[in-house]
């Protein structure tokens, strides 16, 4: 374990940066773990491409690894509804995802490519969040989305949940 | 407000450009009235959630997430802006009135052209009510039965509602429930059973609705007795005394009823009820 440790393993991002980490960091990724498994020796030598994420992100899903190298692995019951229907999200995360949405939805998709549970959780808690309180024209504006329905279509919405009386 | 909330997507990544696996994670993170908020802001997000939640219907009590701190709001406070200006919503304090889950409350937001744009109540008093307002409480007790009145399915052996939908029906859905509580008696052992099942409805004893008249209650008594006296010729002297203490009972029963003023299905003493034709309620 103490030499796993210190072995430190190079990742390559898609636009051809180095980034160098520890291996117990970067196993944080279930990917990287798989194909550290898979490679063997081969692994310390040789560099890990990682062709989905770009510099920037893959240093910050890094930092993220880092911090939480040490958390003790995920609970059997990791996908029950207690886990998923609070949005709570502790102070270092909260901080750490404190980026603008383009970095947050890069560090979800990255997160999700590299099999790093928590951090696609505390990811999609940070859009939640977001939500919050807001009515459908205030998401829109938040994540600069584009209202594509018709107003046949809204209205048939209003008619199958019974929301308006007409008559 | 959040870093990510003031800056937000450029042209490269956005929310609505995230694949559905992950979108359905971040639904997960949302409970039921929040995440209808968020369905509602685009087509790809909609499909989302009905493949999350197919063929549900919501309601618009349902409780929505809020930041901390803020009060608790439900779907119906934070749909206000979509839901447009042609509609106003339901008087609060009189759905309350009402008990029940919420899927049993009528629609929460009312067409300003048909209900107005005062809400209305029959209990702060202001003169008189507009047509608006009456129409509203008619709304009200429509639903209050509708959502009261079941029998159980022969065949399938499940409980299912006795009067029609009244979304959106309009003051034609009053002939349609008569007709649904008429078409009831025949279902009965008696004609005191059906009258003690409805009697507590809207539809019964009148309200705010266009409810059953008098003559159309007597008709069903008289159809009722029609078929008690033909089934007591069939069983010969033992049946038509028994139907005879049973019209007897009936009779005492209604002269206890008679005179209290939430029934007024016999507004006349019994001694005259049968036989009587040209009075209408």
């Amino acid at each position: 374990m103490a030499a796993s440790e210190s072995t430190r393993i190079t990742l390559v991002s898609n636009d051809g940066a180095e980034v160098h980490v520890e291996r117990n960091v970067a196993e944080r990724s279930m990917l990287i773990k798989n194909m550290m498994e898979d490679l063997g020796e081969a692994a310390m030598t040789q560099s890990v491409p990682i062709p989905n994420v770009n510099e920037s992100v893959l240093k910050k899903v890094i930092e993220w690894c880092e911090h939480h190298k040490n958390d003790p692995p995920a609970a059997a019951d990791d996908d029950s509804d207690s886990r998923k229907k609070t949005t709570d999200i502790e102070e270092w995360d909260q901080k750490f995802m404190q980026v603008d949405q383009e970095m947050l939805f890069e560090i979800i998709l990255a997160s999700n490519y590299l099999d790093i549970k928590p951090l696609l959780d505390v990811g999609c808690k940070t859009v939640a969040n977001m939500i919050k309180g807001k009515s459908p024209e205030e998401i829109r504006k938040t994540f600069n989305i584009t209202n594509d329905f018709t107003p046949e279509e809204e209205e048939q919405i209003r008619r199958e949940n019974e929301w308006a009386e007409d008559r | 407000m959040a870093y990510h909330e003031q800056h937000p997507s450029s042209q490269h990544v956005r929310l609505t450009d995230l694949p559905q696996e992950i979108v359905l994670l971040i639904f997960s993170h949302l409970n039921l009235g929040t995440s209808v908020l968020l369905s509602l802001t685009c087509k790809y997000l909609r499909r989302s959630f009905t493949s999350l939640h197919p063929n549900t219907k919501i309601s618009l009590l349902e409780p929505c997430y809020t930041p901390p701190g803020w009060r608790n709001r439900q779907l119906v406070d934070l749909l206000e802006t979509w839901i447009g200006p042609k509609y106003r919503r339901r008087n609060w304090s009189y759905s309350d009135m009402y008990h029940g889950s919420p899927s049993t409350k009528p629609p929460q937001y009312l067409l300003r052209a048909v209900y107005g744009d005062s809400p209305g109540s029959s209990y702060i008093p202001r003169p008189p009510p507009t047509e608006g307002v009456k129409k509203e409480q008619v709304l009200v007790d429509r639903y209050s039965d509708y959502h009261h009145y079941f029998r159980t399915n022969p065949q399938t052996g499940e409980k299912e509602r006795i009067l029609p939908n009244p979304f959106n029906a309009g003051d034609a859905w009053h002939m349609a429930a008569k007709k649904a509580v008429i078409a009831d008696a025949q279902t009965r052992g008696s004609w005191e059973e059906w009258m003690l099942a409805w009697r507590k409805s809207c539809l019964f004893h009148g309200g705010s609705c266009m409810g059953l008249t008098y003559r159309e209650k007597l008709e069903v008594l008289r159809d009722l007795e029609r078929k008690g006296r033909e089934g007591w010729w069939e069983t010969g002297w033992v049946g038509e005394v028994r139907g005879w203490v049973r019209l007897l009972k009936r009779r005492c029963y209604m002269s206890m009823q008679w005179g209290r003023k939430r029934v007024d299905t016999m507004p006349w003493p019994p001694s005259m009820e049968i036989g009587i034709v040209g009075r209408a309620a």
